[in-house]
């Protein structure tokens, strides 16, 4: 055992409470921006849903035209102002647009719809939705809508209805003889039915499945703080690595030291795994009391501390291979914040993947640590299991040996080029 | 042979300045010091052969182990480097940072941290030890200094500059410090005071514009290259007179200098002389050589200022 390469943990296991820099961005950021992130999306969004609508409903004559209630139906949607409506020609590709985050819940209207009405038989409203934890939420204004509509037709139908009988009765009081024509009767009974719902509602959940709740939420919020946590952390190692220990003069002590240039770099990972570790433990058990509900079992905790440690790994590399650039602390400063917004936003841990637009969906599952913590999301908040999420992360962690290794190699390369003055 | 080898060692930095132009030296037990002015060449030199500077060409060995070739590992065993401004980790307390050296220097989290305690204690800092670095007072850093050098028992410390800001009285505290901390191991450090090579040195190696210039003994040097001390006398002066072992240097109505080997026996016979010849002496000052004159003669520079 090479003492020498826990160096830089001491340094950090010291540090850690006392410089207010290390503590803030490792624990107070996180759970300032943790809290932030409930308060401010812990709770379904109270906004525009967008839906996705594939209108079947064929027209039917009547009297003095043609009927189509499917019509009706949709432009409902559009005025309640809940919605914004997407039309969709077919049910396939409503379904795709719904697992692609494109639209936040299905709705198909059936080629039946107006007919059935017409005939006081239930009309089926489907609804197609992703298991999110948002999804429920979708689904609920959806109904809630669905639900509104259907008693508009309920108290139509019962004032035309009522006209009809109204009618009827005055044309026959004279006749004291009067009554109700039994081929009537079937006609009524299916009319009660019909009128305590007119408009049903069918449902069909989409994959991925998942811990549909507030926890659920929560928890997922607080994951993607991981990835950022684990994104600055790792970042910032890689890219000031050298410059700061040239900087700090403790280069030359270390070069002068027995340690070797890779038992130095070992000993600076060791020590940002050490921060990732504590920043992500922090938040996780800061996200308890504040709800977040994660399907952690001995397992996932096992894979979900694997993939942070792949994704540390793989943005330490990433940052390293940027460090050439950084000649300066200035240009390291400069370099990191050009960097390491850009992946924050981009890399999808700030809002949830499938509501990112296609192309930045694209970069969130093909980064690495996008991906590794995407994994661990599916795991904690979807209810995949580890052996999925490792399986899912495999390129993640290919790209994290590979980019590790080469920065391995530059990080050498940088010590031996400051070894020559 | 010493213990560290010097051979021929030369620095061309990367911009084409050439800071070091062949040096070869070697350094045993006690105390040598690389003498010079600043931009001569000594933390260049330093640092080569501490192992953090790489030289263009040239070998150094230390204790027998080629530090910039296979043996570097062992050679850097045996070596404690203290730069110029030796870095501390400005968060960590002044035990904890000699626990970290220790822990670089590849020792065990327990044994750095009994060894850290114990170098405080013979460092006199014990009763600061949970106190930052930056807290420390000059000397107090100079002394942390020296334990962070010493905290993996290397058989060679390399001090470069390590009493530069202090103000004498405390430059000889730290020297007897080093006395007594490192009887017996081999101590290279630089200095570009004259009074504390001549000092505190056993061996002095005078540095001119990256080169060496001169070695030897402090009193060796002074007797080789500047063995002349001066009398100054001052006053209402009559016509220079001659004394045996003094030879005129300059002179003026109000000022006479002369040069001698031996000021205990002319003087005397100078300030008679002077006297009956009908001058009035206000003052006579006798300015003994040193290190300094040493590097006047050798390089026609002035060492300081
Ligand atoms: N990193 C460097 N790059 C280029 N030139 C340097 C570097 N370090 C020192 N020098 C130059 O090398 C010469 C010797 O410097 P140095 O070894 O620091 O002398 P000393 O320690 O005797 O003051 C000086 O001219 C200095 O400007
Ligand atoms: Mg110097």
């Amino acid at each position: 055992m090479k003492w020498g390469v826990l160096s830089e943990v001491y340094v950090a296991v010291k540090s850690l409470t006392r410089q207010k820099g290390i503590l803030f961005w490792v624990i107070v950021f996180p759970l300032l921006f943790y809290g932030l992130e409930v308060a401010i999306w812990g709770n379904p969004q109270p906004e525009t849903i967008t839906v996705g609508v594939v209108n079947l409903d064929r027209p039917v004559d009547v009297g003095n035209g043609t009927l189509c209630l499917g019509d009706t139906f949709v432009g409902a949607m559009r005025e309640s102002g809940l919605f914004k409506v997407v039309q969709f020609n077919s049910i396939d590709q409503l379904k795709n647009a719904v697992k692609l985050g494109r639209v936040d819940i299905g709705v198909v209207v059936p080629e039946d719809f107006t007919s059935q009405i017409m005939n006081t038989s239930h009309a089926l409203i489907e609804i197609v939705s992703l298991k999110t934890p948002w999804a429920s939420y979708y689904e609920s204004v959806t109904q809630g809508f669905v639900k509104a509509y259907s008693d508009e037709v309920r108290n139509r139908t019962i004032n035309v209805a009522l006209t009809y009988i109204t009618g009827s009765i005055a044309n026959n009081t004279a006749n004291s003889s009067w009554s109700i024509p039994p081929e009537y009767v079937s006609y009524i009974e299916r009319f009660y039915d019909f009128i305590k719902q007119p408009i049903r509602v069918s449902e069909e959940k989409l994959e991925p499945p998942l811990v549909g709740s507030v926890g659920g939420i929560r928890a997922y919020y607080a994951i993607g703080l991981m990835g950022i946590e684990t994104l600055f952390i790792g970042l910032s190692m890689g890219i000031f690595a050298v410059i700061d220990m040239k900087r700090e003069g403790t280069l030359k002590v270390l070069l002068s030291s027995p340690l070797k240039s890779y038992e130095t770099l070992a000993s600076l990972t060791l020590a940002t795994l050490f921060y990732v570790g504590v920043s992500c433990l922090a938040i996780y058990l800061f996200s308890l009391p504040l709800g977040a509900d994660y399907n952690m079992s001995a397992g996932t905790a096992l894979a979900t501390v694997a993939l942070i440690l792949v994704g540390a790994l793989f943005i330490i590399g990433f940052g390293l291979l940027l460090a050439p650039a950084a000649r300066t602390p200035e240009a390291a400063t400069a370099i990191m914040n050009m960097i390491a917004f850009p992946i924050m936003f981009l890399g999808g841990f700030t809002v949830p993947t499938f509501l990112l637009p296609e192309w930045i969906q694209k970069f969130a599952t093909a980064y690495p640590l996008s991906r590794t913590i995407e994994a661990v999301r599916q795991m904690l908040t979807y209810g995949k299991g580890p052996l999925w999420a490792l399986q899912y992360s495999m390129p993640a962690i290919i790209a994290t040996v590979v980019v590790y290794a080469v920065g391995v190699i530059i990080y050498n390369k940088l010590v031996a080029l400051a070894m020559e003055g | 042979m010493g213990e560290v080898v010097v051979e021929d060692l030369v620095k061309v930095y990367r911009d084409g300045v050439e800071a070091v132009k062949g040096v070869s030296f070697s350094a045993s037990r006690g105390i040598t010091m690389l003498m010079g002015p600043n931009g001569s060449g000594k933390t260049t030199t330093l640092s080569m052969i501490a192992g953090s500077l790489k030289p263009t060409r040239g070998k150094v060995y230390v204790m027998g182990f080629d530090v910039w070739g296979d043996g570097w590992v062992e050679a850097r065993k045996r070596i404690g480097f203290a730069p110029q401004d030796m870095p501390f980790r400005a968060k960590l307390t002044v035990l904890e940072n000699l626990v970290w050296y220790g822990l670089i220097r590849g020792m065990g989290l327990g044994v750095a941290r009994r060894r850290a305690s114990e170098l405080l204690r013979e460092v006199g800092l014990y009763e600061h030890r949970r106190k930052r670095v930056e807290e420390l007072s000059g000397g107090m850093r100079r002394r942390l200094t020296i334990a962070a050098a010493l905290i993996g028992d290397p058989e060679v410390l390399i001090l470069d500059e390590p009493t530069s800001g202090l103000d004498p009285g405390a430059r000889r505290g730290f020297w007897e410090l080093v006395e007594r901390l490192a009887r017996d191991k081999v101590v290279i450090a630089s200095t570009h005071i004259a009074e504390e090579a001549e000092k505190h040195a056993d061996k002095v190696i005078i540095f001119h514009r990256g080169r060496i210039v001169a070695e030897g003994r402090p009193d060796e040097l002074i007797e080789r290259h500047a063995p002349l001390a001066r009398i100054v006398v001052k006053g209402d002066l009559r016509a220079p007179v001659e004394v045996e072992g003094a030879t005129l240097l300059s002179s003026s109505p109000e000022e006479q200098a002369y040069t001698t080997r031996s000021p205990e026996t002319v003087l005397p016979r100078l300030i008679e002389k002077l006297i009956e010849g009908g001058s009035r002496i206000e003052s006579v000052e006798v300015r003994k050589p040193g290190l300094e004159e040493v590097y006047l003669r050798l390089t026609g520079e002035r060492l300081e200022g």
